[in-house]
């Protein structure tokens, strides 16, 4: 009679071991590979800037930015329950020619985030001096604290993975 | 002689002398052979390369006022008009008068079960012999769609409906005359159904293929009457 | 080598016949094919917020109309169906387009008719917090006047089927039909 046999788990413990190990690392490196493609190039890192302060990004000098209320001569639609914002920073151009969007997001909570009213633009590649640049958003009254989130387009490179963006802290 | 063997031999049944020759013959001969047996086979049916593009489709021959079907709507093309400008129309010649607007007056009507993009229609489907493709300011010269009820510009035709529209095209101010002849073709979009489950329904798409042809007289209303636009 | 412990043979047929019902199971809970094309469906009532994501749509009213007009001298003769709703978004404004607004009836899909003026359109920007108040106008054939209908109203124009979608029943034949009844520009709500 021979001895018995091991239990099927010790038998086969190698290769469980070897499961338990290879199906998590899969999936992270399946997964992170659609991540990377679908959102490499979305901004990633913050740049924050405090209130008051100003930044340099990539020769071009943004900041300081200051959040106000709207008012009657700044002829915004606004409902009851609403609040009109008016966004204003600094651009000083550099040697390259950048391009901007802009969100306005709460710095907490749920991180609701606004686009400014009429799709403007606030940046131009054609400056030749510092100039500001200004933005209306309506948001409701309840939202708040604020920072600006500002993506910078570099018209003359090609686009990179993760790259930063400036967040204006706004008190 | 049969070849009757000492016994213990099966009986020789073809199957059998099937059986023994098979053992005899060298594997690779089976293999060289059935793959030599099937090319000359594909040479029945051509080959396996790709078969030579679809010989070309005669175009129908349309009068003003046939409906031509694509597949995917009905097309009637009836009047071809110069006019020098059409307000609502959705084409703007140029101030300097070297453009003139060329209307071409159509019905379209979509039998199918989505709205219709008349703009995409024209411009994909829709092709005027002799049509520039830029203007004189170095711009792309394209067409556009507007009802003639409404001046509704790149109109939507709902499921359906029967609408009829104006193709309009900002023209050279002597290109076409009054009784000149105008050529057009009409192509037709072709039906692909997705093979691969998830990938959704069956929809019209590229090649436009051409499938009929009109030639429409030139009418020429000079500058054009007062209320044209309110037509 | 012993031989494996024999199963009783009434134990065998329970087990088969168990494992069919488990697989008839499977079957019953599968879903069918199109069920991958299908959006994330909020069923919306009159009256009542739904919400999916990033959105939330209150309808408040449906009607037919004979003769529609628009606030900039626009109008039209034809069997029309009018919705209007308030709309927002909810936490971001960026690809919060309202896009998708049909109105299925059978096997048609008619969409917002893009006839009145600009500014009549339901299919715009929703701003996030800030509710809007939007009518959508469809233009529908005659022969579907009394029929049952869905309406969708989205963000995907195209593509459904990875994101959510409000649909609302209404039976054409119970709306009131107006005579003649006016589109009004979107604008904030109350």
């Amino acid at each position: 009679m021979s001895a018995p046999r091991p239990s099927w788990l010790r038998r086969n413990a190698a290769a469980l071991g070897a499961l338990a190990v290879l199906l998590p690392t899969a999936t992270f490196v399946i997964g992170a590979q659609e991540w990377v493609t679908a959102e490499g190039y979305l901004p990633f890192a913050a740049i924050e800037v405090p209130a008051g302060d100003t930044t340099d990004y990539a020769g071009t000098t943004y900041g300081p930015a200051t959040v106000r209320h709207a008012t009657p001569a700044d002829e915004l639609d606004v409902p009851a329950g609403a609040m009109g914002l008016v966004l204003e920073f600094d651009i000083a151009p550099g040697d390259e020619a950048q391009l901007c969007s802009v969100t306005l997001r709460e710095a907490e909570g749920e991180q609701r985030e606004w686009l400014a009213t009429g799709n403007r633009a606030p940046c131009t590649s054609d400056a030749t001096g510092p100039y500001e640049g200004s933005l209306a958003f309506v948001v409701p009254e309840d939202a708040g604290p604020f920072t600006a989130d500002v993506e910078v387009s570099r018209l003359e490179s090609a686009p990179t993975m993760f790259p930063p963006f400036i967040r204006f802290l706004l008190d | 002689m049969s070849g009757e063997r000492p016994q213990g031999r099966e009986r020789r049944t073809p199957a059998t002398w099937i059986r023994v020759a098979a053992d005899k013959v060298p594997p690779k001969w089976v293999t060289v052979s059935a793959v030599a047996l099937f090319l000359a086979g594909t040479a029945a049916f051509g080959g396996l390369a790709d078969a030579p593009a679809a010989a070309e489709k005669p175009l129908t021959p349309l009068e003003p006022g046939d409906a031509h079907d694509t597949g995917e709507l009905k097309v009637t093309l009836d009047r071809a008009v110069l006019i020098d400008t059409l307000d609502g129309s959705g084409t703007y010649p140029l101030d300097d008068g070297s453009e003139r607007v060329l209307a071409v007056l159509a019905t379209i009507e979509n039998p199918g079960n989505e709205a219709l993009d008349t703009l995409s229609f024209a411009t994909d489907q829709i092709a005027v012999t002799g049509m520039p493709t830029e203007r004189p300011d170095g711009r792309a010269l394209e067409v556009s769609t507007a009802r003639l009820d409404d001046a509704t510009i790149s109109p939507v035709i709902q499921p359906g409906f029967s609408v009829e529209i104006a193709l309009t095209w900002p023209v050279p101010r002597d290109l076409w005359r009054a009784d000149d002849e105008l050529h057009l073709t009409i192509s037709d979009l072709t039906w692909f159904e997705p093979t691969f489950l998830g990938d959704g329904p069956g929809f019209w798409t590229e090649p436009a293929v051409p499938a009929a042809e009109i030639d429409l007289v030139v009418e020429d209303v000079g500058a054009g009457v007062e209320t044209e636009d309110a037509q | 080598m012993s031989p494996a412990p024999r199963v009783g043979s009434l134990a065998q047929w329970a087990a088969g016949l168990g494992l069919v019902a488990l697989a008839w199971g499977v079957i019953a809970v599968t879903p069918g094919d199109d069920f991958a094309d299908q959006p994330f469906v909020t069923q919306a009532r009159i009256d009542e917020p739904a919400e999916g994501r990033n959105l939330r749509i209150t309808v408040l009213d449906a009607r037919r109309a004979d003769h529609v007009s628009d606030e900039r001298g626009w109008s039209a003769d034809g069997t029309w169906v009018l919705v209007s709703f308030e709309a927002e978004a909810l936490s971001s404004e960026k690809d919060s387009t309202l896009s998708r607004a049909l109105l299925r009836i059978g096997d048609r899909a008619y969409t917002v008719s893009d006839r009145p003026s600009v500014g009549a359109d339901a299919r715009t920007h929703l701003a996030v917090g800030v509710p809007k108040l939007l009518t959508a106008a469809f233009e529908i054939l005659d022969e579907d006047a009394d029929a049952q209908a869905t309406l969708e109203l989205g963000f995907a124009k195209y593509d459904a089927r990875l994101d959510s979608e409000i649909r609302l029943a209404l039976d054409l034949a119970e709306l009131d039909v107006d005579d003649t009844a006016e589109i009004p520009d979107g604008r904030w709500a109350e």
